[in-house]
């Protein structure tokens, strides 16, 4: 499905991604994790096309998207959730879904997600954190991708919501053959989405592990996660 | 190193000129006379914008106050005094009080560019609207009648001391000196270190505050400097055509004074006079041919073309084919790396006791978020602290708090129990504070040696001397005299160091110093901050776990806007706590 090959980029004279290279087999739940600033969310942001490859390539199954614009690579069938989650606050849920809607995926949207349909005529902004996020993946499966990138999902959001956010993208993928491609901090919800975890430092994979090895090896969690 | 003094160019320029200005014919003179005049309004915005980086749409309006000034003092003093050079200093000096008034509440408000754009702009406007109204004979000052739309008439020429009259070609060599005297004293102060600092400020504000400058009153030195000259060029308007009306505050005079810089490149000094005399004979030839009425159109056509292909202006390219022909035998080697730099020349001192930093319970909120709940920190002289943190943990708040950029609710930030709380970034950078922010800070236009020698000049004298010492033990010296910019990511980090530690501060705060570095680089960094704790206290915010280690100092912990931890890395690695909270459990109990 994602084949990334020795991928550099970064902002400005700041490189982020020392020649990055993963895979990403169709139908698969992988999870990116590493310490703060190791290149998670600038990965994410290159796979989308918002920050610049400087080198390396991008092939989405098997075609090189590399110097495709981010709207190209949307059309194309990645969708991506960005941290802080960016819904529009002035618009109605209704609005922020209708804005992505290219395939007619409303009223399946509104059955994966009951609350969205409850609040459809509220303001983005007026939604709880974790509504709010619940929009922002609603919105990325009204374009009927068959890549979804999703950056920190579970970043300042209650548990419970937590928990139906890894129920509907596990959902999601089972389904429709979703693959979804995850970066976390959060260990154990990572754990609870995905089957395989890459492990990212100083802008590379520095391993492929099953998730749930990594939950139970705190000597790993140590050297790539803690302090 | 750096060049201090300008050569004999523009007084011998300015003499040609005015020799020049002696055998026109009288009816080319007195066009000529114009175009100087607006040459020298062009020099004001090259000057307050180019070179100051202040986007005042107002420099119309000093002009038209210093027209109006000369106008009035003309009127009431030359005839007692039989010369107007007096009456010129007067409206030069009016026009800059009114810039002063203006920039006190523009720069000390801490307007926004934008916003400066339009109060200066909205200045000038109201300006036309109250000209414009006093037709009435009761707006008078002494015998100058305003004149309301028609403007004042009956303004004094240009009458040397000793009271002869000057013919066309006379006042015209007298405008030129005038004119080409203040190109020079401009180009003279912008080497100065006046003009330096002022560029600094054009290219990195923050950089500059951080080094203990006062921006504010900086900025509003220079927008007074421009006011004066705009309003020496309404003078000399006014007397050139012996009148002046509200027109010269309009919209398009306040347009026409950028067209004029941006056609002469913005910080070009003979392209100010350049810009102005290209499109004002333009301007003549078409209102000459045609109706007129297409010269707006022209004009914006030209200015399309100028932005989109000349963005340094017309005299820009010719400039650059001399420039590359004198260099052309020169042999300047920037392709060679010079070897790693050397901290311990660079800035290896005597071991010297540093200032204290502590916290006690700071707190900061951000509209509804409590992002600090209460740090409490104390950082003995020259000792090593690592702050770290997971996202959202506050580092950066605290840090911003420390350096100025915010203030706190509530708490005490002491330095050596002096209190900082609310003291702006400059005057903390007196107290010794360096600062070395995440992304390299630096000022990319300028010359590697100026960007060392802007931090060093703030703090003690051998400016000079610190300057190429710093610059030897960062191995740069070769590349002293390339723009900054032009570095590689790592060698702009060394040299914002260096501009930071040039200064001798007793405290190094250190942001992310190792963010985009490579793995060499960062150990070299680890060298680097053992010289430092000789003479300083360090603080370092990082999030890099491996540099974490090599520097084995002791660590604060922070999570949630408070300290949660604090000892060795490896009483860190030990605490189960605080693997969860760096694995994202600790947050289901929130």
């Amino acid at each position: 499905m994602l084949e990334v090959e020795g991928l550099h980029a970064g902002y400005g004279r700041t490189a982020v991604l020392h020649g990055m290279t993963l895979s990403v087999p169709a139908g698969s739940r992988t999870a990116v994790l590493g310490r703060n600033g190791v290149g998670k969310s600038t990965l994410l942001k290159t796979l989308i096309g918002l920050v610049p490859a400087t080198g390396g390539r991008i092939l989405v199954d098997g075609a090189d998207v590399t110097g495709h614009p981010a709207h190209r690579r949307a059309r194309s069938g990645i969708a991506y959730v960005p941290q802080g989650r960016d819904i529009f606050p002035d618009l109605s849920v209704l609005d922020n879904l209708r804005v992505a809607d290219r395939t007619g995926r409303l009223e399946q949207v509104f059955d994966e997600f009951p609350v969205l349909r409850e609040k459809r005529h509220a303001a983005g902004g007026s939604l709880s954190g974790g509504q709010q996020q619940i929009l922002a993946l609603g919105r990325a499966l009204m374009t009927g991708p068959r890549l979804l990138l999703l950056d920190e999902p579970s970043e300042g959001i209650q548990p419970s919501i937590v928990d139906q956010i890894a129920g509907a993208v596990r959902r999601m993928n089972d389904e429709h053959g979703l693959t979804v491609l995850l970066v976390e901090q959060n260990l154990e919800f990572a754990a609870g989405v995905c089957d395989r975890a890459l492990i990212v430092d100083k802008g590379e994979v520095v391993r492929s592990v099953r998730t749930a090895d990594l939950l139970a090896d705190r000597d790993m969690q140590h050297e790539y996660l803690g302090v | 190193m750096i060049r201090m003094r300008p050569g004999l160019t523009g007084p011998l320029t300015v003499g040609a000129g005015a020799l020049l200005a002696l055998t026109l014919a009288p009816y080319t003179a007195h066009s000529v006379t114009l175009w100087v005049v607006y040459g020298l309004l062009a020099l004001s915005f090259t000057f307050v914008w180019g070179h100051g980086g202040i986007f005042s749409l107002g420099q119309a309006a000093f002009f038209g106050i210093g027209g109006y000034a000369y106008g009035v003092a003309g009127i009431n003093l030359v005839p007692s005094t039989g010369e107007s050079l007096s009456s010129l200093l007067i409206a030069a000096l009016v026009a800059a009080a009114v810039a002063a008034l203006l920039g006190y509440f523009v720069f000390y408000g801490d307007v926004g560019d934008v916003y400066l754009a339009v109060i200066t702009i909205a200045t000038t406007l109201v300006l036309l609207t109250f000209f414009a109204s006093t037709s009435d004979s009761t707006y008078r000052i002494g015998n100058a009648l305003l004149g309301g739309y028609n403007g004042m008439v009956g303004i004094p020429g240009l009458v040397l001391p000793g009271g002869q009259r000057l013919t066309a070609n006379g006042v015209l060599a007298v405008v030129v000196l005038i004119a080409g005297g203040v190109a020079i004293g401009i180009a003279v102060l912008l080497r100065r270190p006046f003009g330096r600092v002022l560029a600094g400020i054009r290219e990195n504000e923050v950089r500059t505050q951080l080094l203990g400058y006062e921006v504010r009153a900086r900025k509003l030195g220079a927008f007074v400097i421009g006011g004066f000259v705009a309003g020496l060029a309404g003078a000399l308007y006014a007397a050139w055509g012996n009148f002046i009306n509200p027109q010269v505050f309009s919209l398009q005079q306040a347009s026409l004074v950028a067209i004029w810089t941006l056609v002469g490149g913005r910080r070009s000094i003979p392209g100010a006079f350049a810009g102005a005399f290209a499109v004002q004979a333009l301007s003549d030839y078409l209102g000459g041919v045609t109706e007129g009425a297409v010269i707006p159109a022209v004009l914006g056509a030209i200015l399309l073309v100028v932005v989109l292909f000349l963005p340094e202006g017309v005299l820009h390219p010719l400039r650059e084919r001399v420039l590359s022909a004198v260099r052309k035998g020169t042999d300047l080697d920037l392709g060679v790396a010079e070897s790693d730099p050397d901290p311990e020349a660079a800035f290896g001192r005597d071991a010297t006791p540093a200032s204290r930093v502590r916290t006690v319970d700071v707190q900061k909120r951000f509209g509804g978020l409590r992002v600090l709940r209460g740090v409490t920190l104390d950082v003995a002289p020259n000792e090593v602290r690592t702050v770290i943190g997971p996202n959202g943990a506050g580092k950066s708040t605290f840090f911003g708090l420390l350096t100025g950029r915010h203030r706190p609710d509530a708490g005490e930030i002491l330095l050596d129990g002096v209190r900082l709380n609310r003291l702006r970034p400059e005057k903390r950078a007196r107290l010794g504070l360096g600062i070395k922010t995440q992304v390299p800070s630096i000022y990319p236009e300028l010359s590697v040696a100026e960007n060392v020698w802007i931090a060093a000049y703030g703090a003690g004298p051998d400016a000079e001397k610190r300057v190429a010492e710093v610059l030897a033990g960062l191995r740069l010296t070769g590349k002293a005299q390339l723009p900054a910019g032009a570095l590689a990511h790592g060698e702009q980090q060394w040299l914002e160091i260096g501009m930071v530690l040039v200064r001798r501060p007793r405290v190094v705060l250190l942001d992310e110093p190792t963010a985009g570095m490579t793995r060499a680089e960062t150990s070299r960094y680890v060298e680097l901050i053992a010289v430092l704790a000789r003479s300083a206290t360090v603080l370092v915010v990082e999030h890099d776990m491996e540099f974490v280690r090599d520097l084995g100092a002791p660590v604060t912990m922070l999570h949630e806007g408070t300290v949660f931890a604090e000892g060795s890395i490896a009483e860190l690695r030990a605490d189960d706590r605080v693997l969860d909270v760096y694995l994202g459990r600790a947050k289901a109990d929130a």
